[in-house]
């Protein structure tokens, strides 16, 4: 059996598929896979949007593998001042996590009706109590819009609604 | 093996492999070994015992540290079931 190493590492990935013998859980069992999240925290924009405020929104994250999850979400976002409005910011893509603490991410991001455009994330989580963590995302937008690209910052507490783990 | 994982990932869209075949013989493994095992753990480290040997005989050039420290974790996933799972997949949403 000569195979290349990299492709069988891989193939091993899709082992507890292939061995009936085990119990593995199927790719379409939601109720071990996914999970809802609410949160609460700080939103920053760099310039181009420059935009700063509290947010509070939810998230639904789907398992996919050990270390790869997509996700979709929104957050509401009142600013801290009272010339900006207030912003609806929807965005969907998929982690990868890289280390217990952090997954890079990859996906789109929808901001109003004004401006939207690819993402791509850092998340940096720690689990700070059962069901609640502290995270922190740092983004760059790809914007589709008239405005330049730009950074997306957020800071916030994470409670885990719905969903297996602790 | 952070950056081991992001490799094995990447590589989905590299080169074939053949699922089917080491599937079965990890099947076949199961059947006769398994039971042999009652304990998780020892079944746990018997079975990444022999995929290490399997590897080895794939490609002997491979950093053994990385590959013991990879198939131990997949092993877990077939002998606990937990196979796509991870139970703080929420901590990222």
């Amino acid at each position: 059996m000569r195979l290349k190493t990299s492709s069988l590492l891989f193939a091993l990935l899709f082992l507890p598929i292939v061995a009936r013998s085990q119990t593995a859980v199927p790719i379409t069992d939601v109720s071990e896979r996914a999970h809802v999240t609410a949160n609460v925290g700080g939103i920053f924009l760099t310039e181009g949007a420059d935009w700063s405020g509290a947010g509070v929104g939810a998230s639904l994250i789907y398992n996919l593998h050990p270390q790869a999850s997509a996700f979709a979400g929104y957050d509401h976002g009142v600013p801290i001042n009272s010339i900006d409005p207030s912003l609806n910011l929807w965005w969907a893509g998929a982690n990868l996590k890289v280390h217990p603490n952090a997954a890079i991410g990859f996906g789109y991001v929808w901001f109003d009706k004004h401006t939207d455009g690819g993402l791509a994330q850092l998340v940096i989580a720690k689990k700070v109590m059962p069901r609640l963590s502290i995270n922190g995302v740092a983004a760059h937008i790809f914007s589709r819009g008239d405005l330049t690209d730009f950074e997306y910052y957020r800071i916030y507490l994470n409670y885990h609604l719905i969903g297996k783990g602790s | 093996m952070a950056s081991f994982d992001l490799f094995m990932f990447l590589n989905v869209f590299l080169g074939g492999f053949n699922v089917p075949e080491l599937g079965s013989k990890v099947s076949a493994w199961l059947a006769a070994e398994g039971e042999r095992y009652p304990d998780l753990k020892d079944r746990t480290d018997a079975l990444s015992a022999w995929l290490v040997t399997v590897l080895s005989e794939a490609e002997p050039n491979m950093n053994p540290a990385a590959m013991k420290a990879t198939v131990l974790t997949i092993a877990k996933s077939i002998v606990q079931g937990t196979a796509g799972i991870d139970p703080d997949a929420w901590i990222f949403g």
